[in-house]
């Protein structure tokens, strides 16, 4: 059970598979699609996200509590007491811990980033996802991407042309 | 959890809808394009290829047109040092005077009218030059450039300090950053001098001479932890890096200090050519063995070159002795690292196979193989005026635009083919110049022309000259040409612009 602080608004959000979360409605803000709709009063207590599971769900509020302005007017963390570099460098090894996912996890947290319009998620996991791409090579890619190759040999071979200077 | 409350529940409108299979590809293609153009130009590149869908995003979007400028261009010209003439020449295709905003002969840098003058070395773009005020990381393209600070002095890193300089090696590679390295690699010790050498209040005896000299002849080189000095251009610094080795020693110390090809001996001084290919910068070092880097895990290995066959080394077809010179060449063109070597007349090319397991000793498959006498038969024609039309020109303009490369073409002739020539008289060296980036084309000279050779089907075509008309007849058997360099531009860097530059 979500402990209610008084003065704080709750929203619930539920995942497809029948799972609901309270949480508190700063929190859901931080995904700019909810806030919009918040703000334009199309929510009241409870909001469907119809494409995320609630494995999925669940992580991106972690992440969103985690990231959710500890000033303000949910200002009721300590924000005196730590400075805000120290913070920072706190929040930033917090989300290294995050992203250590495996793969499937980390796309569909793309997914959801993007479609709950949370930017620092979205960085973070776009960002994971290119520093384990760039310094592979096209076979190592595929694989690790689990995904097809649809050109025939030749084919392949001409696209690789192209842009030969990337192959050596 | 509480029960949400029913009748209030929202739901947001799908804009897709999630796939069984969760994986990059189904991200909905506005998201795959924000990944892809994080992406350095080169993987990005490889990303396009992938598969057909992110072909198709990266298109749409000219993903990869926007970094173009990054991409190094083809073939532009080759950058020539000389033997006894340290300064040098730019050797390019002959081209209506455009405005071509490639500046080969460099005239944006200071201290154009020094009496030294060379290139050091050349990296997708940027070249490291130096001339009698000090040495620079510059861009004909861009026409910028910055001054480079002197290694730090250690005990190891060089003891022949006149020669210090062509042990410096240019790293860049634009397609993953615009941010270059300069490596310096510390040379082996130097050899202690005999007593009667030595300055008179120091005489040492002849055992102790002889006692240290085989000491330290006989350390293994290079050492199992190798100190690089490393400068980047994001620190602004030098900076020493251990590199590990991998696998065993190459050689010792006194067969470096025997090595006749080695910078320090004083006819022949060489600079020693260098590949960037992949992951790995690969440097060809005293003696002859290949060093590869790997700056990432910090480590090397250790590559044997191909062993030389020196049969019928020495005589000419006709039997005649000639003292032409041996020698390796390190470079890249289209299957990676070649390895090039010239014993007289006889041309033997060899590509690095290297297996993925990085536990196996990459090793040498000889690619071609064959005998250049014809060049001197083909100098010979030219005198005659016969046929050939020079395309090339020494410190010339140049136009930008790569041309085809058709060995089909008409100019090109056959290396073999049935000759009545005399051409015994000659006796000259073939001059490798180095290898067309992409395409399996070797340059080479003869003393007077220049020619473009295709391994394809042995074709040459004559291009022009890239000597310069004084080194005429100096010793036939000694290569006139040191080193070469094969440019290929690059339209961007992170250069300071400066005021020289901008007046040009």
């Amino acid at each position: 059970m979500a402990t209610r602080e008084a003065g704080k608004k709750m929203i619930m959000l539920k995942s497809p598979d029948g799972m609901e979360f309270e949480v508190e409605e700063a929190v859901a803000m931080e995904s700019q699609t909810i806030r919009k709709m918040i703000e334009d009063d199309c929510a009241d207590t409870a909001i469907l996200i119809p494409n995320i599971n609630s494995k999925i769900l669940s992580r991106v509020i972690e992440y969103c509590n985690k990231h959710v302005p500890t000033t303000g007017a949910t200002g009721a963390a300590a924000s005196d007491t730590v400075a805000p570099a120290a913070l920072a460098e706190d929040l930033k090894i917090w989300d290294a811990e995050f992203i250590k996912v495996n793969r499937a996890t980390r796309f569909n947290l793309i997914q959801a980033a993007s479609y709950l319009n949370i930017k620092g998620l979205l960085d973070l996991t776009s960002q994971t996802t290119i520093d384990t791409i760039s310094d592979n090579s096209l076979e190592e890619i595929r694989s690790f991407l689990s995904t097809k190759n649809d050109y025939l040999p030749e084919e392949e071979q001409t696209i690789r042309r192209e842009n030969q200077w990337a192959f050596q | 959890m509480p029960p949400s409350p029913a009748g209030s529940t929202q739901t947001l409108t799908p804009q897709h809808v999630a796939d069984s299979q969760p994986a990059m590809e189904n991200l909905p293609d506005e998201l795959l394009a924000d990944i892809l153009r994080s992406f350095p130009p080169r993987s990005l590149a490889v990303c396009r290829s992938v598969c057909k869908h992110w072909c198709a995003v990266v298109d749409a979007r000219g993903l990869l047109l926007a970094v173009a400028r990054q991409v190094p261009c083809s073939l532009h010209g080759i950058y020539v040092n000389y033997a006894m003439m340290r300064r040098s020449r730019f050797f390019s295709r002959v081209a209506p005077r455009t405005t071509s905003p490639i500046d080969g002969m460099l005239s944006f840098l200071p201290g154009q009218l020094m009496r030294y003058r060379s290139v050091l070395d050349h990296r997708n773009g940027l070249l490291l030059y130096e001339n009698s005020q000090g040495m620079y990381v510059c861009n004909p393209a861009t026409r910028r450039w910055a001054t480079l600070s002197e290694p730090p002095r250690t005990e190891t890193s060089y003891s022949h300090l006149f020669f210090y300089r062509h042990r410096m090696y240019l790293m860049f590679d634009p397609t993953m950053s615009l941010h270059y390295n300069v490596l310096f690699f510390p040379d082996v010790p130097e050899k202690p001098k005999p007593p009667h050498l030595q300055p008179g209040e120091s005489q040492i005896s002849r055992a102790d001479y002889e006692h240290e000299r085989n000491s330290l002849g006989s350390m293994e080189w290079p050492p199992y932890i190798y100190p690089l000095q490393v400068f980047s251009s994001k620190t602004g610094r030098w900076e020493e890096k251990q590199f590990i080795r991998e696998g065993d020693a190459a050689v010792t110390v006194s067969d470096v200090w025997l090595d006749a090809l080695a910078p320090s001996s004083s006819r022949n001084s060489l600079q020693r050519h260098a590949v960037h290919w992949r992951a790995s910068f690969y440097v060809h070092c005293d003696s002859g063995f290949i060093m590869r880097l790997s700056l990432e895990k910090q480590n090397y290995l250790v590559i044997k070159t191909p062993k030389l066959d020196t049969t019928g080394f020495g005589v000419d077809a006709t039997g005649r002795e000639t003292h032409l010179t041996t020698y390796g060449y390190l470079g890249k063109s289209k299957h990676g690292v070649y390895y090039t070597t010239l014993c007289g007349y006889t041309l033997q090319v060899w590509v690095l196979c290297e297996t993925l397991e990085s536990c196996q000793t990459p090793e040498w498959e000889l690619k071609h193989q064959a005998n250049l006498t014809n060049l001197n038969l083909h100098h010979d024609q030219h005198l005659r005026g016969e046929r050939y039309e020079k395309c090339w020109i020494l410190n010339g303009r140049s136009e930008e635009s790569e041309h085809g490369w058709d060995s089909s073409d008409d100019s090109a002739i056959d290396l073999e083919g049935g000759s009545d020539m005399d051409y015994k008289d000659y006796h000259f060296a073939v001059d490798f110049l180095g290898y067309h980036p992409y395409k399996e084309i070797a340059f080479l000279g003869n003393r007077f022309q220049g020619f473009a050779y295709y391994l394809e089907n042995s074709k040459l075509k004559y291009l022009g000259s890239p000597y310069p008309p004084y080194l005429g007849n100096r010793d036939y058997g000694l290569r006139p040409i040191l080193e070469s360099f094969i440019y290929t531009p690059c339209m961007d860097d992170l250069l300071p612009i400066q005021n020289d530059a901008m007046m040009s």
